[in-house]
């Protein structure tokens, strides 16, 4: 039994974090090897790695026994391994054959290609897949299974023996997912080897015949599936350490202020969020979790304006605001703190003054007419500064030269300060220091205690469990669970993450 | 009848500048760099074309030289947008300018003539007869007896239309323009493909500059490409840089301008039929862009 | 923060590397003229000469300057929302051209209130101008770069054919139309100049722009806009709205600069009065980053060079096109250098 890859004590680190901690992988010849992991687990950074597109800051890969560095993705295929990427490499104007072999077309003269070469080529692939389809129109009208299909296949036609899958149901509904699975293990019983990342823990039991579970950056155990149990894989997943708890008051809640009834959201093709109902009471923190990816991004875009929806309603102070444009929505009560604080939640070539402002400047205190009202604004940002403890010299300097954990506290500082009734935090911990993090928790429940209704949304099961009146999972697009601190676990929670489990409540 | 046939040969005559830069500028747009230099291109490859000719005699040195000068005005675009990475719009509308004042200055300069350059010893492109078509008294007058450039424009598009869909290069070119993930998964340079696009494209503008110049003309005026550089840009937009939609276009801007110059003034003053061409751009540019391609708006991704 | 305040932050925080790239374009120029045969000193005796001999030349260029500062912000303003606007030269010939048919035949009306119609008229007129191109951008993202050059030429027609026909003035040979009223003439401020009382008016208009810029919601939401327009969403800041407005904004001043053309300069509508000078501001506008201190510095540097060129030609035989190659140089550089910082702030993203 031969390792098509064995990593030895793989680490990347970037800046501060460390993503992959001393990972040593073995991943057999010609078996299918899932790799299991929550989010900022590792998985993604441990397979650019090993396609080339990321390297390693120590350690050593070997492919079928001899040692090798993998500078780039070119020098991965020549290794004969294969990416198979979540956005796929393909022109959607070619064909199957054009898309295979662009920039090796076998040359008939100095000018034409040989297609009908690559043609048989390429339908000896597509009958090895089962897959029938035509080889002469072009692939942006497949559907997205097919087109996954045929990015598998130019892999195969460029002649990778080891394929990595990086999510690759994500994609996919429902009935397509068999279909891939099976292709799958059509190839490995050719002889391919096959990695797949996911976080989907049907399917990686359904098809693996090793799984490795990845935990905040290290490799936790590798095992054969015969031989573990979902559970004890959600154990490895997610720990075993009793969630930490933030002191807070008991639960006194107040009515509904936000109503989410039967959302959904298409896009693409795709149900992205399914008939999502909920409600975030008064002086509670209704805390949404789940892996990323899952829908929660697209439903809170739906909550402030920034995306329409399908289906449903969302009621907000006995209102349907669904009609209502952004700014309508914030001068009614909400406040946004967004996942990406560089892209979304600020602009970073602008001044500290000039984030600070956004959003406030069109309220009644700030302005006059259109005119505003500098002193006021300037002593306001001031008073943010100060209270949240932004570390900048100065109003003028540019936002661009804080650190992360500063920008977030002026983000952070910015949306808190407006006093809404409704909050939305979105993965406010990511990227900031343990002292920062302390502080905005406790910020947050000092609203919570004061009446303010806030919806938070985090990947971090601690922050979620510590912080929440009642809880959320999302998987899939779907709420599939709501239930309190009180009455789960860390390993129920993990159950709802991977899909393992769901209740109707 | 005769009228229509002269009209129709005008047209075709009138077509060739904008169908020679608009196949250029296909070339870029299909990989992804949209030319807006092409205005600028197109006045600099007329003027070096046309004095070269003068100086030298010959118009086979004017060509090469009208050429040469679009694809140097080329390459520095290409350096300041591939490599210093510049933005494409900005650096374009730039070296338009540039070049009118790199005109400007040099027939100032060197001729002491303020907007015009006419010389008597300008050799123009010499015009093809083919004995064949001559006679046909209808095909002699639609087909025959043209300056060289204008049945090689339309050559082009053939061969333009060959490179983009049946050669490897020409799917590398669509590649770059569609989705720089395939290009890099393939192992190919984008910035290489895209300089050669740069190349190409400016060639196919020398050639339309000195079609301008030194095809019918026989003179160099400062306000010779009067916008056509940005017809042509527009054109390009309009069929996402297919070289059929381009002839097509190209086609239908070379009749508005010939009709713009029949119309006698005593019926309507002149300038309301020059105002075609523009409005149709606008139009064109408009109801294309509603079904979007991404190229063809400004806005910020 | 006090005006003083903020001009000073400005001058430094884009001064230094700004300056020393002009600088570096100037170096340039000269480089280029002592290779044509000119000495330096010759050069800066030349130009110095031009501007500064006499005020009547001093005063032209000044009245260049303003043309210059107004077309620049017409360029700037929807630029700072991300909105390209080359259709100065356009707006400035409908503004100019509306001006003076308020001019030419509205009469009975005392000084003020007949320059200030024209003035009104002047600015519809170019917002008007701008209205196409800034509509179909919204509505369908058609490209503005394109619309609005096609508006110039069509500009330029329409008002060749007006000033050729209906509006010419009786018994002149050339494109105008006739002389305005006594009553919308702004005075000269140097005799025989091209420098007229239109200086205060842009002053003026300068200082309000300013104000805009620094002190309202829309020169803050603009600026967001301009900056990163998620986050303008996110905020609430009515996006279409507001890149509506700076593009009629801008087709108003390039508007306000072909009036005072008319109403100061030349007292009448002469066709392609502009001289193609709206291209110039776009490209200030690029160098200046946006900011109207800025233009303003820059549209003097520009003006004494175009007026430097005369003395150039006249004494040492350098052609007056100079300047725009000039021009264009300064641009090249200035842009490249900005492009640096746009990849530091990238890196800054990363983290």
């Amino acid at each position: 039994m031969t390792y098509a890859i064995e990593t030895h004590q793989i680490t990347k680190v970037f800046g501060d974090t460390v993503a992959n901690d001393r990972v040593d992988l073995q991943v057999i010849e010609g078996h299918i090897h899932a790799v299991l992991g929550e989010n900022g687990a590792g998985k993604t950074t441990l397979m650019k790695i090993l396609f080339g597109e990321e390297q390693p800051t120590s350690g050593k890969i070997e492919v079928r026994g001899n040692p090798v560095k993998i500078g780039s993705p070119a020098e991965a295929l020549r290794l004969s391994i294969g990416f198979i990427h979540q956005n796929f490499t393909l022109v959607n104007e070619f064909t199957i054959g054009q898309n295979f072999s662009l920039g090796i077309e076998p040359r008939k003269n100095l000018i034409f290609a040989d297609y009908g070469t690559v043609n048989k080529k390429v339908q000896e692939i597509l009958t090895l897949l089962d897959m029938p389809l035509r080889l002469d129109v072009p692939v942006g009208s497949f559907s997205v299974e097919e087109r996954q299909i045929v990015e598998i296949g130019k892999a195969l036609y460029r002649g990778a023996q080891i394929l990595i899958l990086d999510e690759p149901t994500s994609v996919l509904t429902p009935q397509k997912i068999e279909k891939l699975l099976d292709i799958l293990r059509k190839l490995r019983n050719e002889g391919k080897t096959i990695i797949m990342i996911t976080h989907k823990l049907e399917e990686a039991f359904s098809i693996a015949d090793e799984i490795s579970v990845l935990r905040k950056g290290s490799l936790v155990a590798t095992l054969p599936r015969s031989s573990v149990t979902k559970d004890q894989l959600i154990r490895l997943m997610v720990g075993d350490e009793p969630l930490s708890v933030v002191e807070k008051a008991p639960h006194q809640f107040g009515e509904a202020l936000l109503e989410v009834k039967d959302l959904s959201v298409h896009s693409g093709g795709r149900d992205l969020v399914k008939h999502v109902s909920f409600e975030v009471h008064r002086g509670e923190i209704f805390g949404l979790t789940g892996v990323g990816g899952n829908g929660q991004g697209e439903l809170i875009e739906t909550l402030v304006g920034m995306r329409q929806t399908s289906e449903g309603d969302i009621f907000f102070d006995g209102k349907n605001v669904v009609k209502w444009d952004i700014r309508k929505r914030r001068v009614n009560g909400m406040a946004y703190v967004p996942e990406n604080r560089v892209v979304r939640g600020t602009a970073v070539s602008l001044s500290v003054l000039d984030n600070l402002i956004m959003g406030h400047h069109y309220l009644p205190d700030f302005h006059q007419g259109f005119v505003l009202k500098q002193k006021k604004m300037e002593s306001f940002a001031q008073e943010i500064i100060k209270q949240y403890e932004v570390v900048a010299s100065s109003l003028e300097i540019n936002a661009g030269s804080l650190s992360g954990g500063n920008l977030q506290k002026l983000v952070i500082g910015r949306e808190f300060s407006m006093n809404t009734p409704f909050l939305i935090v979105a993965y406010p911990s990511q990227g900031i220091d343990i002292r920062t993090t302390k502080y905005v928790q406790s910020e947050l429940i000092r609203r919570r205690d004061s009446g303010c209704a806030i919806l938070l949304v985090s990947g971090d099961l601690d922050e979620i469990f510590s912080l929440s009146d009642r809880i959320g999972v999302m998987y899939s697009g779907e709420l599939v669970a709501i239930t309190t601190p009180e009455s789960t676990n860390r390993f129920e929670l993990g159950q709802y993450m991977v899909g393992s489990r769901r209740n109707g409540k | 009848m005769e009228t229509l046939v002269e009209f129709l040969r005008a047209s075709i005559r009138l077509t060739t500048p904008l169908l020679l830069a608009a196949l250029g500028g296909a070339y870029m747009q299909v990989a992804g760099v949209p030319n807006i230099g092409m205005e600028g291109m197109m006045l600099i490859a007329a003027l070096v074309g046309y004095i070269v000719s003068f100086t030298t005699g010959s118009w086979v040195m004017g060509l090469v030289f009208g050429v040469l000068a679009a694809v140097f005005v080329g390459l520095i675009y290409a350096f300041f947008v591939l490599r210093l990475k510049a933005d494409i719009f900005a650096i374009g509308i730039t070296l338009n300018i540039l070049m009118g004042g790199v005109a400007a200055y040099i027939i100032r300069q060197y001729y002491d003539q303020i907007s015009m350059l006419l010389s008597p010893d300008a050799k123009l492109l010499p015009a093809v007869s083919l004995p064949f078509l001559a006679d046909n008294k209808i095909l002699n007058v639609l087909f025959n007896n043209y300056t060289i450039l204008v049945p090689i424009s339309f050559l082009l598009v053939l061969v333009t239309f060959i490179v983009f869909y049946k050669t490897p290069f020409g799917f590398w070119l669509r590649a770059a323009g569609s989705n720089q993930l395939a290009v890099s998964a393939s192992g190919k340079s984008i910035n290489g493909i895209r300089l050669a696009a740069f190349v190409i494209s400016s060639a196919f503008c020398g050639l339309a500059g000195v079609h301008l110049s030194l095809g019918y003309l026989g003179m160099f005026a400062l306000s010779l490409v009067a916008g056509r550089g940005f017809v042509a840009l527009a054109i390009v937009l309009f069929g996402s840089g297919n070289p059929i939609t381009v002839l097509i276009a190209s086609l239908i801007f070379g009749i508005a301008d010939a009709a713009s110059l029949r119309i006698p003034t005593e019926v309507i003053p002149p300038q309301f039929p020059l105002m075609l061409p523009y409005i149709i751009t606008i139009l064109a540019i408009t109801l294309m862009s509603r079904f979007a391609r991404s190229f063809t708006s400004t806005e910020q991704k | 923060m006090k005006a003083t305040n903020k001009i000073r932050r400005t001058i430094f925080q884009q001064g230094l590397s700004f300056i020393s790239t002009i600088a570096l374009a100037l170096l340039l120029g000269f480089a280029m003229l002592w290779l044509n045969g000119s000495a330096p000193k010759d050069v800066l005796a030349a130009a110095g000469s031009s501007t500064f001999a006499s005020s009547f030349r001093f005063a032209n260029m000044v009245s260049r300057m303003i043309t210059i500062v107004l077309v620049s912000l017409a360029a700037a303003i929807p630029f700072k929302a991300g909105v390209w606007n080359i259709g100065g030269d356009g707006q400035l010939a409908m503004g100019g051209f509306f001006a003076a048919l308020v001019g030419v035949y509205v009469t009975g009306l005392p000084p003020v209130m007949h320059i200030g119609l024209a003035v009104i008229a002047g600015m519809i007129g170019g917002a008007l101008w701008a209205t196409i191109p800034a509509y179909v951008r919204l509505k369908f993202k058609a490209n503005e770069i394109v619309t609005t050059i096609m508006m110039n030429y069509l500009a330029a027609l329409v008002t060749g054919y007006l000033v050729n026909y209906p509006f010419r003035a009786p018994g002149s040979a050339n494109a105008e139309t006739s002389l305005v009223q006594e009553s919308a003439v702004l005075t000269q401020m140097v005799p025989l100049s091209n420098l007229s009382t239109g200086l205060y008016i842009v002053i003026v208009m300068f200082i309000l722009i300013c104000f805009l810029d620094w002190k309202t919601s829309w020169g803050y939401e603009w600026r967001v806009l301009g900056s990163n327009d998620e986050f303008a969403r996110y905020g609430g800041v009515k996006d279409n709205r507001m890149r509506f407005l700076s593009m009629l904004i801008g087709g108003a001043l390039a508007g306000l600069a072909g009036t005072i053309l008319v109403l100061g300069s030349y007292h009448k509508f002469i066709l392609n009065m502009g001289g193609g000078i709206g291209f110039t501001g776009v490209l200030i506008a690029i160098i200046a980053a946006n900011s109207p201190i800025l233009i303003l510095i820059v549209s003097a540097i520009f003006a004494i060079l175009s007026n430097s060129t005369v003395g150039l030609e006249a004494r040492l035989g350098v052609a007056t096109e100079f300047s725009s190659i000039l021009q264009s140089v300064i641009i090249l550089l200035v842009i490249t250098r900005s492009n640096i910082w746009a990849g530091i702030t990238k890196l800054l993203k990363r983290r």
